[in-house]
């Protein structure tokens, strides 16, 4: 069943170098699903969820919760955010300071009517989950970022909406915290399986939190698939380069083989044979094996480039990251810390599997 | 709208009307009440400046002097709002450096001069510096070199005094806007220049003075429009040696019968068309939202060193403007007489006795009371609606906003005395015939205050964080929860500053009570007037102190009903 349906969605920040945050955006998200909306700042994904909350008025399409039209451009139809049964978790936890922890989390059971009983019964069972209930009595400004955070995710639950939205809601923490309600806000979901939309610039948090992870870029969906569809085979070379996989090398056809910037591509070229004169060669750096020039190369489907120097050698705790030069372009390789044996300077040789080479024909994966 | 979408009617199920007007009915009336109020006087009256082929002007250029009293208006406006910007923004960097122990106490010491009424700081003045019998003068003539003065060595009826005094009337406004400015700028971005090696003068040319470049703009703007419709230092100050500004020529008008309206309404067209230039090069120049908010970071840092001396140019700024004139009227108020000798009387109360005695004065301060507290109690509802109206994450219709935003910002665009004299206009004859009413008395108040109540509490909800309110509308609230259980709450404290300032302006409202006063509708400001212009100076005196106290008490009832900052409560 479709909870939440997104239909050819457009917003407009008018002005004279008019902006469109959000591009003919299509999503459908399933019951129970956690979409994950991620992307650099600037790429509309808060717009996006601001506009299923009503925050922010879109132009045009169609926004449908379950299946009941809250905006809709072609009748005219804008439903006011409080009528539309969400459940939202702000950047920086928009706890009223007025307030104890208990009214902030009944504030939308009352709005809702709900009776005072049902009302304490229900506050304080969303912050059991939450594991704050003795936090109940306590004013916002009392608590620590970690624990507002928690009391916002409450509130938000409280009254069951039919979506909740998530923005950035763990980006105002320390990492440690971070990682921690991460593991916490992954165990609720699974627990309760509302269905609900994340925004979040962190891929970690994308791939750990995400049913599915929709990738943004300037206003429209790059990619919407499964964390690990996302991460193994980004569909375009926008994707690849924000998820950080740091070489890519322009290919260009030349006689019967590939070169490029860093020389000449080495080995069983079928495996990289497409139909097209120019692409762009993606790889991770634990992707990459290094050789020195006098070593035997691996067989069959192994690729390799050759006549690169080592310039600089970063222990990171357990792996190596090594930094190579191929004539103007730097390549980077991570390799695990046993066995690493290159110093700046050396002459090396570097190869890789055909099957982890992802290779964009105009910028769209192969 | 999408290509495909149909053109729709505008009438009808799902027509223009039902979709977007209907639901902002209660926007639309708010802003017709706030546009009749505050349209309906000034438009009425410039009218009759062009009636009859514009001979209101005709008869403006004959009268006698006229290219002088232009000259002075303007001379004035510059001038005091000039002096008043560089002193208040002296003040406020000088409140930024108090040290810890006078800080809290040294914040608030330069919005002390607004307790004391114009009137009230004038008619101090004027026994300090009278030539022949201030009390200052006399002071400085034993100094040697002056002994063989007869008066002065100061005129304070000159135009040099009536600048001098209304630029330090005038410096608290620009004291609050600055301040509060400097506040909210924190001081992380001057730690950050201070980090790149700046030195404290450096770092506040370079970083602090162009940041606050807004507040200063703002505060400029709104002091200079108040320069223009200076009324109380010209007519009190200005009279003896007949300088007189537009307003003042207005007011005499309506000391004859009948008033010729027309004239008024053509010595206030040249201000009216210079303030509403003032307001748009203001927009101009700040922008829409930027206008009330400035660079805001949340600072831990303290890079501002504190300084002693800090505290005592502030001591003598509070020394100069309100304990001098302060001391003066006290002094006047219990001596026999106003003697024009240093040795020291008997000391007396009957002119205490004499003024509560009398029913007529002490009804004008009852009705002052009155007048203001209901005026605050339409004020301060209207002016936030209007204020909220004004926030963009309200879905008010953009028309009616921005309808609303012009009448929150014609009221400070007019002066007093000008709105006060097409006030008078309107409100004289049919079909709202209410002059000798205390109605009239109200709805003057309302009309002149509704930009400052609103501009007020916009900044206060601007501050407050929108944030706040889209959470509550996520969690399902509708308008009315929103509003009362979060928005107001947290607002509290800023209503209630509202609240205070506005009890201020209106007990101490004089130039356009001054207009619309009749025999049996007086306030405070009027019959002082009365009292002054028939030469009791030391009833003036009483009269004076009096707004001083009910000043303090109303400001101190406000705060109490302020509280504790919402945003600062704990357990």
């Amino acid at each position: 069943m479709q909870e939440l349906k997104i239909e050819k969605l457009v917003k407009r920040y008018p002005g004279r170098d008019q902006v469109v945050a959000v591009n003919q955006v299509d999503i459908d998200v399933q019951a129970g699903e956690m979409l994950v909306l991620l992307g650099p700042s600037g790429c509309g994904k808060t717009t996006l969820l601001r506009c299923v909350a009503g925050l922010e008025d879109a132009q045009e399409g169609r926004i449908v919760l379950e299946g009941r039209a809250v905006f809709d451009s072609a009748s005219g139809l804008n439903q006011p955010t409080h009528l539309r049964d969400i459940g939202m978790v702000f950047q920086n936890y928009s706890l009223w300071p007025h307030m104890t922890v208990q009214r902030n989390v009944e504030y939308p059971l009352r709005a809702r009517s709900m009776g005072a009983s049902d009302r304490l019964a229900r506050a304080r069972e969303v912050l059991e989950v939450v594991q704050c209930g003795h936090l109940a009595e306590r004013y916002p400004a009392m608590l620590s970022g970690g624990q507002q955070q928690r009391i916002a995710l409450a509130r938000a639950l409280a009254p069951r909406p039919k979506v909740m939205l998530l923005d950035e809601p763990l980006s105002n923490l320390d990492a440690l915290l971070r990682v921690e309600l991460r593991t916490h806000l992954r165990a609720i979901h699974r627990e309760l399986g509302f269905t609900g939309i994340y925004v979040t610039h962190d891929q970690l948090e994308a791939f750990n939190l995400g049913t599915r992870v929709a990738v943004m870029n300037a206003g429209r969906i790059e990619q919407l698939d499964s964390a690990r569809a996302v991460y193994e085979r980004p569909a375009t070379d926008y994707v690849a380069r924000f998820l950080g996989i740091r070489n890519a090398l322009e290919l260009r056809r030349v006689d019967r083989g590939w070169s490029s910037d860093a020389g000449a591509v080495q080995g069983d070229l079928a495996a990289i044979e497409r139909h097209a004169d120019r692409m762009q060669l993606f790889l991770r750096p634990q992707a990459l094996r290094l050789h020195s020039p006098t070593q035997a190369l691996p067989q069959a489907s192994h690729l390799s480039l050759s006549g690169g120097q080592v310039q600089e050698v970063l222990y990171s705790g357990g792996e190596v990251d090594t930094v190579l030069r191929f004539g103007d372009t730097t390549l980077y390789a991570s390799s695990p810390a046993e066995g690493a044996s290159f110093k700046p300077g050396d002459p090396v040789t570097v190869s890789f599997e055909a099957s982890k080479a992802l290779l964009y024909i105009d910028g769209k994966l192969t | 709208m999408s290509a495909t979408a149909q053109p729709r009617a505008w009438w009808g199920p799902g027509g223009w009307v039902r979709r977007n007007a209907l639901p902002q009915w209660a926007w639309i009336m708010l802003a017709l009440v706030a546009g009749f109020l505050v349209l309906w006087p000034v438009l009425q009256l410039q009218v009759r400046a062009f009636v009859d082929e514009g001979s209101a002007f005709g008869r403006m250029m004959a009268l006698p002097r006229i290219g002088t009293t232009m000259q002075t208006t303007l001379v004035l406006a510059v001038l005091s709002s000039a002096l008043a910007v560089v002193l208040g923004t002296l003040l406020a960097w000088c409140a930024s450096m108090l040290p810890a122990p006078v800080r809290r106490i040294g914040e608030l010491a330069p919005l002390l001069p607004l307790v004391v009424p114009a009137v009230a700081a004038v008619t101090g003045w004027i026994f300090l510096l009278s030539p022949n019998v201030g009390y200052l003068n006399m002071v400085l003539r034993l100094l040697p070199g002056l002994e063989d003065m007869q008066e002065g060595p100061f005129n304070i009826y000159s135009v040099t005094w009536i600048i001098i005094i209304t630029g330090m009337l005038l410096s608290s406004f620009v004291y609050v806007f600055v301040f509060t400015g400097l506040k909210n700028m924190g001081q992380e971005l001057e730690a950050a220049a201070a980090a790149c090696g700046a030195s404290a003068a450096m770092r506040f040319f370079t970083i602090t003075l162009p940041l606050l470049r807004p507040s200063i703009i703002f505060a400029t703007g709104v002091v200079f429009l108040l320069g223009l419709g200076q009324f109380t230092a010209p007519l009190l100050l200005g009279r003896t040696a007949k300088i007189d500004v537009l307003t003042t020529e207005m007011f005499y008008l309506t000391e004859r019968f009948p008033v010729d309206f027309g004239l008024g309404a053509a010595l206030g067209f040249p201000i009216l068309v210079l303030g509403l230039v003032v307001v748009l090069l203001q927009k101009f120049a700040l922008g829409e939202q930027k206008r009330f908010v400035v660079v805001s970071a949340r600072s831990r840092y303290n890079i501002r060193q504190t300084r002693w001396w800090a505290a005592v140019v502030i001591g003598l700024y509070l020394l100069v403007t309100t304990v001098l004139p302060l001391m003066a009227l006290i002094y006047v108020s219990v001596s026999p007489f106003w003697s024009g000798t240093l040795v020291v009387p008997e000391l007396t109360l009957r002119h205490w006795k004499s003024v509560l005695n009398n029913v007529a004065l002490v009804n004008a301060v009852w009705t002052s009371v009155k007048v203001s507290v209901v005026g605050i109690a339409i004020l301060i509802p209207f002016g936030f609606f209007m204020a909220y109206a004004l926030l963009q994450s309200t879905r008010v219709f953009k028309p009616v906003r921005m309808a609303i935003d012009l009448f929150a910002t014609l009221p400070i665009a007019v002066p007093a005395s000008l709105m006060g004299f097409g006030l008078l206009f309107v409100y004289s004859q049919p079909p709202i015939q209410i002059y000798g009413t205390t109605a009239v008395l109200v709805v003057t108040y309302v009309t002149l205050m509704l930009g400052h109540s609103t501009r007020l509490q916009f900044t206060t909800l601007v501050a407050t964080g929108q944030e706040f309110l889209e959470a509550s509308k996520a969690c399902g609230a509708g308008p009315l929860r929103s509003f009362f259980q979060v928005m107001l709450p947290m607002c509290r404290k800023g209503i209630a500053a509202t609240a205070a300032l506005t009890f201020v302006l209106l007990f101490h409202e004089f130039s356009a009570s001054l207009m619309v006063r009749s025999a049996r509708t007086q306030v405070i400001g009027s019959v002082m007037y009365d009292v002054w212009a028939g030469g009791i100076y030391s009833e003036v005196a009483v009269l004076a102190l009096i707004m001083v106290v009910v000043t303090v008490l109303g400001v101190c009832i406000a705060a109490w009903m302020g509280g504790t900052d919402a945003a600062q409560q704990k357990g």
